[in-house]
C-alpha cells in the first residue's frame, strides 16, 4: 500500500491507484470531465489539475498515480484559480441553451460551473457557430456547440465497443466530433455516448427535447431483452418511460447498455398495447371480466390434453406461479422453450460475467454475441484488449465474435469440442492447462451438450459456461420448473398434438407463436386446430388474434418482479410507469388462476424460499440437456438471432432499425442459385434479399430474425426450393 | 566573430546533395568507421563524451536520452524529426535540402548506435521538395551500400523510411509526431509511457531533431571529447541559429554556443537593422520564448546565458523586431499561428489560444477596450503550464513578455485606437 496526503488527509492505496480515486477514498472530490471510470484517462480538460509538491506543473488527478510520501492540495488558490480557469474557458464558447437542454439539472459542465466556475465571464466575444443538430446516425444527434471536446464518445467507441467510427475532425477552435468518413453512427452501443457525455451535446432521437431530467421519477429495473441482465433505472414522466438510462454493476454490465436496452421502452405506451380480457364469443372477440375470463382458463386447462408454453419473458414470480398451477391443475405438458436459440442451461458449474475478468481461455461455441448478449461482448473485447485474454470461436461459422479473436472453424462443434478436450493441437493444449477457462454457448444441440459435458469434466481447473441466447428470464422459468413434467409434452410435441387435433387448450405465455416458432408450418396448424387457444402477453399479435382468450398482463416496467439472467442470479425491478386500468401483473393473473391473494410480498417470500439458490451468493450449476423445444431438421437454414427483431415488445422506434429482410447464404449456394447479390427472393413465403456470407460453410443458408415471418424461412425445403426455382 | 562550421562544413560545396561530391569530401567516412570499427555502445558511449544536447528545442543530452531504451530485447526505432515548423527557425530544412547526406549519415550511424534496424524521418507536410531531395539521396546510399540488409558489409540492416506529415505544428512534439507517423491523428500521447519504452507501435524509440543526428556525423569524426571542447561545460559544440525578421543579411549561421553574443550574431553576422531602424527587440530562440530588449543584447547564446537572461535558447530561431514593427501586430501574426495549430485537444490551448487571439485583433483594430490587457494577462495565467503538451506554454511565450515589455505599446493601441507607429488601422 502506498501512504499519501491529499489535503492534509492521509490515504492509503494501492499502487497504480489514481491521485483522482485516492481522494475519493478519503472523501475529496475532484472536478472532472473527460475522465471515466471504466476508460483509460485522457487528462485533456484539464479540470482535475491538481498541486502534487515537488512537481513543477499542476498535474491532471486523472492520469496521475499516486507514489509513497506524496503531497496534494486540491484546494489551494492556485488549484481554485485553474479550475475557474478550465471552465470559463469551455463556457466561453458555450452556447448556454440550458434552457432546452436535454442535459439541464445532470450535466457536468453545470454542476462544476456552480462549485468551481468563476462568479462571471469576461467574454464578450462573439461565440463559435457550429452544427445544433447533426445527425450522426439513426439514434444519435449532436450538438457541436455544446461540445466541450472530452472525446468521451470517442474514446469509448475505440477503446470500448472497438469499433471507432467517431472521430475529431479538424483541429483546435474548429474541431469538432464526427463520424469517419463514409461512416454512420450505427454502432448498437452507440447511445452510451449519449449518457457518458459530460453535457448535452449527444442527445438520442427518442428524448430529444422530451422532458427535463429533474421532472424525471428514477426507477431502478432491469433490462428486459437478453439474458445478460444489465441494471437499468426508468426516467419516468406522468406515468410514461421517457428513457432508459444505465446503472452501473460491477459484476454485470459496467455501466454500459446496448441501443436495444437503453431504447426498447416505446411499446410501452405507444397506443397498441393489450388492454383489456377479451374472449371469443360467437367468432368475435368481446370484452370481458377478469372473473370470467380468469373461470373459463381454468374450467379450460385441465387435463393431458391442456398445455402451457413460454415464460422466459415474464416475472420468475409469474414463472414460478404458473408452475404451482399446472401442477394443481394435474397438467404434464408445460414447456418455455419456444424459440430455437434457448434451450439450455449449461452442464456443470453456470458461468458468472466476472469470470471473463479472470480467465485464461474463452470459448465461444457458436455464439454470436453482438446480436445474443451484446454488453457482454464488451467485457470480453476489454480483457482482450487490456491483457490480451485469448477468445476462439468454434463455429461453422466465421466472423460471429466482433472483436479479436481466433477463428476455430468446423462443421461438427461437438467433435472439435470432444478434440479439445483430450488437449488435440495448441488450443487442446491451452485448453487442459488454463487455471480458468470460460464457456460461452448458444445453448442449441444434444450433442455439444454432451461434448461439454465431457469437456468440463476432462479439466481439474475451473471451468464454467454461459448460455446466451435465451431470454430475460429463461434462466428462472427453468428453473421454476417450466418444463415438461412425468412425461409430458414439450413445446414441439404440444404444437404437434395441436397440429394433429389431439389437443384442447394452449395456453401462451409471452410469445408470438405464429411468427416465433421456428416451424412456421406447424405452429400455424396447431393454432388452426386447437379448440381453445389463451394468450397472456402485453402486445396483440398474429397469434393473439387467432386467440379465444386474451389476457392482458403488465409489461416488466409496469410490474414489480425478478428476472433471472443467464448467470442464474435474480434480479428486482420495480414498477416505474403506468398501465391500463384492465391490465394485471403477469405474477397477479398467475395467482389468480392460482385461486390464492395477489399480495407480491407474499408470494415473493414463497418464491425466495422455494428458488433460494436464484438468490444466493454461490455459482448455480446447471446440467440441463437441450431437449425439446426446436429440433431443426436436416439441412434446415441456420436460425440467427438479431438484436433488433420485430416480435412481443414491438418498439416502433427500434422497429426503423431493423435491416430490411435478408437472408445469406453461402458462396456454393449463391453460385447454384444464381442469384444476384441483393436480389430479393422468396424463401418460404418469406421474401427477403440475398447476400452472400464469406463466413459460411458450404450449403448453408442463414436466416436472420428480424422482420416478421423469417421464421417461415427456417424449414429446409422451403429455403432450397425457392432458390431452385429461381435458376431453373 | 567568425561562424564554427561542422554541420555546414560543406553547406555550400556545389552538389554536395549527390553522394559522389559527398563522398569527395569525406561523407560518410563516419558511417564507416563507426559500423566497421566501433561498437554500438562505442557509438553511444563518444555521443555522451560530447555532451550533445537536442537541437529541437528542449536541450535535453542526447547520449542520456539513448540510454533511455530498455535492454529487453525488443525491436527499437529511431526517428528523425524533422517536422520543422516553428516560425522563424528554417535550420533543418537547409540540411535537408542542401547537404541531405549528412543527415542520412546522422541518421544511420545513430540507428547503429541505438540498435535500430528501422528509422523514420518525419518531414513536415511543407517540405516537399526536401522529401524529393532526401528519397534520392537515400536511393544512392543504398546503391553505395550505406544503408540496406547489410550496411558496407558489416552484417547490420540498417533502413530509413521518409514520411511526409500532413501539416502540422503539433507534429514537432514527439508523441504526436509518433501518433502521426502511426497513421493516427497527430495529437499527443499522454506521458508516461515515454517514447524511450513504448514509442512507435508501442515499442522502445528514440526521437531526435535533424540538427541533432547530423551533429552525431562531426563528434564521431572527431570524438566526443573533442566536441566537447567547443562550446562551454554545459552547452557543448555548435548550433544552428536562424536569423529573421528585420535584419540585412537575414539566415542560418553556425556557432560555437556560447562564446558568440546575441549582438554579435544579429549585429555582425546578421548585417544589424535596416537603414535608418533601430532593434527594440529579439526573440532568440523561436517564437515561443519571451523577447529580449536591447539591454539584454550581449548576453552569449548559449542554454544558460540565455536562461539566466529569462528566455530560452529554444530551437535558435531569432526574430528581430525593428522600431518599426508593431509588437501587437507581431503578438497576434504568432498568436493567429498558434490558434490554427493548436491541436485542441485539451481546454487551455484550444479556448486559450482562440480567445487571446479575438483579443488581440479588437486591439490591433484600434477597438481594443480597458482591461483588455489585464485580460490577455490573466488568460496567459490560465493556459501557462496547465496544458496538455508544451504548445500552450509555446503559445503565450512571446505574448506574455510582449505584454511586461511594452506594455505602453499595448495600451497607446487601445488609447489611441489605433496603431502608434502609424500603421493603419483596419
Amino acid at each position: 500500500m502506498i501512504t499519501l496526503t491529499i489535503d492534509g488527509r492521509e490515504a492509503q492505496v494501492p499502487p497504480g491507484t489514481l491521485i483522482l480515486d485516492a481522494a475519493k477514498q478519503v472523501g475529496i472530490e475532484i472536478p472532472i470531465f473527460c475522465y471515466h471510470p471504466r476508460m483509460d484517462p485522457a487528462a485533456a480538460c484539464r479540470m482535475c489539475l491538481v498541486r502534487v509538491e515537488k512537481m513543477p506543473k499542476l498535474q491532471p488527478a486523472c492520469a496521475t498515480p499516486v507514489s509513497e510520501g506524496m503531497v496534494v492540495s486540491t484546494d489551494t488558490d492556485e488549484v481554485q484559480t485553474a479550475h475557474a480557469g478550465v471552465l470559463e474557458f469551455l463556457l466561453a464558447n458555450h452556447p448556454l441553451d440550458c434552457p432546452i437542454c436535454d442535459k439541464g439539472g445532470e450535466c457536468d459542465l453545470q454542476n462544476n460551473s456552480i462549485r468551481y466556475g468563476p462568479q462571471a465571464t469576461r467574454f464578450a466575444d462573439p461565440k463559435r457557430h457550429l452544427d445544433k443538430a447533426r445527425p450522426l446516425g439513426p439514434i444519435v444527434e449532436l450538438d457541436q456547440e455544446r461540445c466541450i471536446q472530452c472525446t468521451r464518445c470517442v474514446r469509448f467507441m475505440d477503446e470500448v465497443a472497438g469499433d471507432p467510427v467517431l472521430t475529431i475532425h479538424d483541429r483546435g477552435g474548429h474541431a469538432v466530433i464526427d463520424t469517419a468518413e463514409g461512416r454512420t453512427f450505427d454502432s448498437v452501443f452507440s447511445g452510451n455516448t449519449i449518457e457518458i457525455c459530460p453535457v448535452g451535446a449527444l442527445t438520442s432521437r427518442p428524448f430529444r427535447f422530451k422532458a427535463r431530467p429533474w421532472d424525471l421519477d428514477e426507477v431502478d429495473s432491469v433490462c428486459p431483452h437478453c439474458p445478460v441482465g444489465c441494471n437499468i433505472r426508468l426516467s419516468v414522466r406522468h406515468g410514461e418511460v421517457k428513457r432508459i438510462l444505465s446503472r452501473d454493476n460491477e459484476e454485470i454490465d459496467w455501466g454500459w447498455l446496448c441501443d436495444r436496452g437503453r431504447f426498447g421502452y416505446g411499446f410501452l405506451s405507444h397506443g397498441t398495447r393489450l388492454e383489456q380480457p377479451m374472449l371469443r364469443k360467437e367468432g368475435r372477440l368481446v370484452p370481458v371480466s377478469w372473473d370470467e375470463a380468469i373461470a373459463v382458463l381454468k374450467e379450460r386447462m385441465q387435463g393431458g390434453k391442456s398445455g402451457a408454453l413460454g415464460g422466459g419473458r415474464h416475472s420468475l414470480e409469474a414463472a414460478y406461479l404458473l408452475r404451482r398451477f399446472v401442477q394443481d391443475a394435474g397438467i404434464k405438458n408445460v414447456d418455455h422453450r419456444v424459440l430455437p436459440l434457448y434451450t439450455a442451461i449449461a452442464p456443470g458449474p453456470v458461468g458468472r460475467i466476472d469470470d471473463v475478468n479472470d480467465a485464461d481461455l474463452v470459448i465461444s461455441l457458436d455464439a454470436e454475441l453482438l446480436e445474443e448478449a451484446p454488453v457482454l461482448a464488451l467485457r470480453l473485447r476489454q480483457f482482450e484488449r487490456k491483457r490480451g485474454l485469448r477468445i476462439v470461436s468454434v463455429s461453422p461459422r466465421e466472423g460471429l465474435l466482433d472483436m479479436p479473436h481466433q477463428e476455430a472453424q468446423t462443421p461438427d462443434i461437438a467433435a472439435t469440442l470432444r478434440a479439445i478436450a483430450q488437449g488435440e493441437g495448441d488450443l487442446g493444449q491451452a485448453f487442459l492447462s488454463a487455471q480458468k477457462v470460460l464457456f460461452i454457448w448458444n445453448g442449441q444441440s444434444e450433442s455439444v451438450f454432451s461434448a461439454l459435458d465431457a469437456a468440463v469434466k476432462a479439466r481439474s481447473g475451473e471451468t464454467a459456461t454461459l448460455v446466451v441466447g435465451s431470454l430475460a428470464n429463461s434462466f428462472g422459468a427453468q428453473a421454476a420448473g417450466l418444463l415438461p413434467q412425468d412425461g409430458g409434452l414439450d413445446a414441439r410435441g404440444m404444437l404437434e398434438a395441436a397440429a394433429a387435433g389431439q389437443f384442447d387448450t394452449l395456453l401462451v405465455f409471452g410469445h408470438d407463436i405464429l411468427s416465433e416458432f421456428p416451424d412456421a408450418e406447424l405452429a400455424a396448424q396447431a393454432i388452426e386446430k386447437v379448440p381453445f387457444l389463451a394468450v397472456a402477453g402485453t402486445v396483440p399479435s398474429e397469434t393473439t388474434e387467432r386467440a379465444d382468450l386474451v389476457l392482458p398482463v403488465a409489461a416488466w416496467a409496469e410490474s414489480d418482479g425478478h428476472f433471472v439472467n443467464m448467470e442464474g442470479r435474480a434480479q428486482r425491478y420495480y414498477a416505474g410507469s403506468d398501465r391500463g386500468v384492465n391490465v394485471v401483473d403477469d405474477w397477479e393473473l398467475m395467482a389468480r388462476l392460482l385461486g390464492i391473494e395477489a399480495d407480491y410480498d407474499r408470494i415473493l417470500a414463497e418464491v425466495q424460499a422455494a428458488l433460494a439458490p436464484l438468490f444466493g451468493k454461490e455459482r448455480r450449476q446447471g446440467a440441463q440437456a437441450p431437449t425439446g423445444g426446436y429440433r431443426p431438421a436436416e439441412g434446415a437454414a441456420i436460425a440467427a438471432a438479431s438484436i433488433y427483431y420485430k416480435g412481443v415488445t414491438p418498439d416502433p422506434f427500434l422497429n426503423s432499425l431493423i435491416p430490411g429482410a435478408r437472408v445469406a447464404v453461402a458462396a456454393d449456394v449463391a453460385a447454384q442459385a444464381g442469384v444476384a447479390e441483393g436480389e430479393e427472393v422468396e424463401v418460404g413465403g418469406y421474401r427477403a434479399e440475398l447476400h452472400e456470407d464469406p463466413g459460411l460453410p458450404p450449403g448453408a443458408v442463414l436466416v436472420r430474425a428480424g422482420q416478421d415471418g423469417a421464421n417461415r424461412a427456417l424449414g429446409r425445403a422451403a429455403a432450397v426450393r425457392a432458390l431452385a426455382g429461381r435458376s431453373e | 566573430m567568425p561562424e564554427t562550421r561542422l554541420l555546414f562544413k560543406n553547406i555550400d560545396v556545389p552538389g554536395i546533395d549527390r553522394i559522389d561530391v559527398y563522398e569527395q569530401h569525406g561523407g560518410y567516412q563516419t558511417l564507416r568507421k563507426a559500423v566497421l570499427d566501433m561498437t554500438p555502445e562505442a557509438v553511444v558511449s563518444e555521443v555522451m563524451a560530447s555532451n550533445l544536447r537536442g537541437r529541437g528545442g528542449a536541450g535535453f543530452p542526447t547520449g542520456r536520452k539513448w540510454s533511455f531504451l530498455p535492454k529487453d530485447g525488443r525491436t527499437r526505432y529511431l526517428v528523425c524529426n524533422a517536422d520543422e515548423s516553428e516560425p522563424g527557425t528554417c535550420k533543418d530544412q537547409e540540411i535537408i535540402y542542401k547537404d541531405p547526406h549528412l543527415l542520412i549519415e546522422g541518421v544511420a550511424t545513430s540507428a547503429y548506435a541505438i540498435g535500430a534496424e528501422d528509422a523514420y524521418i518525419y518531414l513536415r507536410g511543407e517540405f516537399k521538395v526536401g522529401y524529393q531531395i532526401l528519397e534520392r539521396a537515400i536511393a544512392e546510399a543504398h546503391e553505395k551500400g550505406y544503408l540496406g540488409d547489410n550496411v558496407l558489409g558489416s552484417g547490420r540492416r540498417i533502413d530509413i523510411t521518409l514520411y511526409l506529415g500532413a501539416g502540422a505544428y503539433i507534429c514537432g512534439e514527439e508523441t504526436a509526431l509518433l501518433e502521426s507517423l502511426e497513421g493516427k491523428r497527430g495529437n499527443p500521447r499522454l506521458k508516461p509511457p515515454f517514447p524511450a519504452t513504448a514509442g512507435l507501435y508501442g515499442m522502445p524509440t528514440v526521437v531526435n531533431n535533424v540538427e541533432t543526428l547530423s551533429a552525431v556525423v562531426p563528434i564521431i569524426a572527431m570524438g566526443g571529447a573533442e566536441y566537447a571542447k567547443l562550446g562551454t561545460e554545459k552547452s557543448a559544440g555548435t548550433k544552428l541559429f536562424s536569423v529573421s525578421g528585420t535584419v540585412r543579411r537575414p539566415g542560418n549561421f553556425e556557432l560555437e554556443l556560447g562564446k558568440v553574443t546575441l549582438r554579435e550574431l544579429v549585429f555582425d553576422l546578421a548585417g544589424g537593422p535596416l537603414e535608418g531602424r533601430e532593434i527594440k527587440g529579439i526573440i532568440p530562440g523561436g517564437s515561443s520564448v519571451p523577447i529580449l530588449t536591447p539591454d539584454k543584447f550581449d548576453t552569449l547564446l548559449d542554454y544558460e546565458a540565455l536562461q539566466a537572461a529569462g528566455t530560452m535558447l529554444g530551437s535558435g530561431g531569432v526574430i528581430v523586431l525593428d522600431d518599426r514593427s508593431c509588437v501587437v501586430k507581431s503578438t497576434l501574426r504568432l498568436m493567429e499561428f498558434y490558434r490554427h495549430e493548436s491541436c485542441g485537444k485539451c481546454t487551455p490551448c484550444r479556448e486559450g489560444t482562440v480567445w487571446l487571439g479575438q483579443v488581440l485583433e479588437r486591439i490591433e483594430s484600434g477597438v481594443g477596450r480597458p482591461g483588455d490587457l489585464d485580460l490577455l494577462a490573466d488568460l496567459c495565467v490560465n493556459i501557462e503550464g496547465r496544458t496538455f503538451c508544451p504548445l500552450g506554454d509555446a503559445a503565450i511565450g512571446v505574448l506574455k513578455s510582449g505584454l511586461q515589455l511594452y506594455h505602453d505599446e499595448y495600451q497607446a493601441h487601445i488609447d489611441q485606437g489605433c496603431c502608434p507607429l502609424g500603421e493603419v488601422v483596419r
